[in-house]
């Protein structure tokens, strides 16, 4: 038979009146309330006989060393509130959750007014000032984000960069809907308090936060598989515990601890998918190129003299690639072909990639300044290509194929013979 | 309109300050005070910590003993004022209230 159990905490941290009846509700099912994890998702409990026990949540003033115990505030509450019979079954920095056998016992608190501002007390310390801190990390990342895409918008459709935002992006989100959700409840509840005596309980639950923590761990480790780099997620794991435990050598506050781990788990994914596979520091993975100048200079009767491949930008690959490959000879004229392979596999990013391509081939000229450029739909017969476009700036041969699920610039030095674009087109279809 | 902290009292807080007009613990105030008031009112234990608090954070008590656990308090000159500033009022809500009995005998 177990004699343990263990529950996710889906409260809110200032929900009080919900946790205490939990509590109750599970002791009179013979299932007592003793710890909460260290990351307060998940409440453990033990075995006992179905007894009606009562329970109290408190918001004590903060711990000033690591481990309760040896905190003389915290100690002195204790002994306060152990004079009514209330003995402490699980403590934190921010709450003490109370326990009390006897029938009717005196309520810990007797004064909402009072509850309150110690609730207000508890949650600007370990609830506000976490989430601003982690939003002010949060936004500095999508900003240099931003920043270092805002030259070409196109690479918001890397997986990286895509992924990253929307992360940071569902963060911010979440992290502000929860001060909001804080704040208007807290005035409410100070309102209730002074018209009716009375604190209301907040709607809603911490549902939200599971659901985006887990939304974003899943991108997370779905960009770690993709790239094969399970090992590094695993190294980004032991970081993680290394912190949590190191704060008990360093006996810091639980506050700052907090603080740290919210700092830790925000910015590893970040800066691991900013740094390793986005923008700063693009990684050569192609091996092998989807179309060779091989392949057209056979059709174009050219022998080469040497051969010389290059990245032009190689920001995420399996999304994004752009190579340049260029053939010299000496009987022909100096002959290169660079291509750009864009794959959009989220749909309603596809037609804005197209615009976002044709956008520069469609700007009025100004004269000295910039040349004159147009795009224009051509005919092509072929059965993977759904739209093609010629696009024109001074003596360009650049063409745009839109596949169903690929975008593909090209642009070639010469003028490409009806076969070499057929060939262009099969060799880069997805 | 937001009510000023401390600017009128609530029950509990009136009887708090009420016991420390001499030097006393915490942990006796939590019998002394349902004593005074015929098992009326009963503080807290989580309310009474955080009043005592609150009110040492402000200036109205201040601590005078603390032995680890137990901690005694004293009310300050500040705390006096506003202990007879709200048995003022709480006396004006009275008469006020014997005024309008009598006019409505009359």
């Amino acid at each position: 038979m177990k004699n343990r159990q263990t529950r996710l905490n889906l409260f809110l941290p200032y929900n009080r009146t919900r946790m205490e009846k939990f509590f109750e509700r599970r002791a009179a099912k013979g299932w007592v309330v003793d710890g909460l994890s260290r990351t307060s998702l998940f409440w453990s409990f033990h075995r006992t006989q179905p007894q009606p026990l009562h329970f109290a949540v408190a918001y004590p003033p903060p711990l000033t060393s690591y481990n309760p115990d040896f905190c003389e505030n915290r100690l002195a509450f204790r002994a306060l509130c152990e004079k009514d019979g209330w003995k402490p079954v699980i403590s934190t920095d921010t709450m003490e959750i109370f326990c009390n056998e006897s029938e009717d016992p005196v309520p810990l608190h007797t004064d909402a007014v009072v509850e309150i501002a110690s609730i207000h007390r508890a949650m600007r310390r370990s609830l506000i000032r976490p989430y601003i801190i982690s939003l002010l990390i949060l936004t500095t990342f999508l900003g240099i984000a931003s920043f270092t895409t805002l030259p070409d918008i196109s690479l918001y459709t890397i997986s990286g960069v895509t992924l990253g935002c929307l992360g940071m992006g569902l963060l911010i989100l979440l992290l502000i809907t929860r001060i909001i959700h804080y704040y208007f409840w807290y005035h409410k509840a100070k309102k209730s308090v002074e018209q009716a005596g009375i604190i209301p309980d907040p709607r809603g639950s911490n549902l939200s936060v599971w659901i985006i923590s887990i939304a974003i761990f899943l991108l997370w480790v779905t960009h770690r598989a993709t790239y094969n780099m399970a090992c590094t997620g695993v190294g980004y794991l032991l970081i993680y515990l290394l912190i949590s435990k190191l704060h008990f050598q360093l006996k810091c506050p639980h506050w700052l601890t907090g603080t740290l781990v919210a700092i830790v788990l925000v910015a590893i994914p970040t800066v691991s998918i900013l740094t390793e596979d986005a923008i700063f520091d693009p990684r050569d993975t192609y091996a092998d190129l989807p179309l060779t100048m091989e392949e057209l200079i056979s059709e174009q009767d050219v022998e080469p003299q040497f051969l010389i491949t290059s990245d032009a930008r190689s920001v995420d690959c399996p999304l994004m690639n752009s190579k340049n490959v260029l053939v010299w000879s000496d009987t022909q004229p100096y002959t290169c072909i660079t291509y750009l392979i864009l794959d959009v596999h989220f749909p309603p990013l596809y037609d804005w990639s197209v615009d976002q391509l044709k956008y520069h081939y469609n700007v009025t000229p100004i004269p000295y300044v910039t040349p004159a450029s147009a795009y224009e739909e051509i005919d092509i017969d072929h059965p993977a290509v759904n739209t093609a476009y010629r696009l024109q700036e001074d003596n360009e041969n650049c063409y745009l194929l839109c596949y169903d699920t690929r975008v593909v610039k090209f642009d070639a030095t010469w003028d490409i013979t009806p076969e070499q674009f057929l060939t262009i087109c099969t060799e880069l279809q997805p | 309109m937001p009510r000023q902290k401390f600017k009128t009292l609530t029950e509990q807080m009136f009887y708090v300050l009420l016991c420390l007009r001499e030097e006393c613990y915490g942990l006796d105030m939590l019998d002394k005070i349902p004593t005074m008031t015929d098992g009326r009112v009963r503080v807290g234990s989580g309310t009474l910590y955080n009043l005592l608090e609150q009110f040492a954070d402000v200036g109205i008590i201040r601590e005078t003993k603390n032995e680890g656990r137990r901690r005694s308090y004293l009310l300050t000159d500040k705390g006096h004022a506003m202990l007879k500033a709200e048995y003022e009022r709480l006396n004006a809500m009275t008469a006020d209230y014997r005024n309008f009995l009598k006019e409505d005998r009359v």
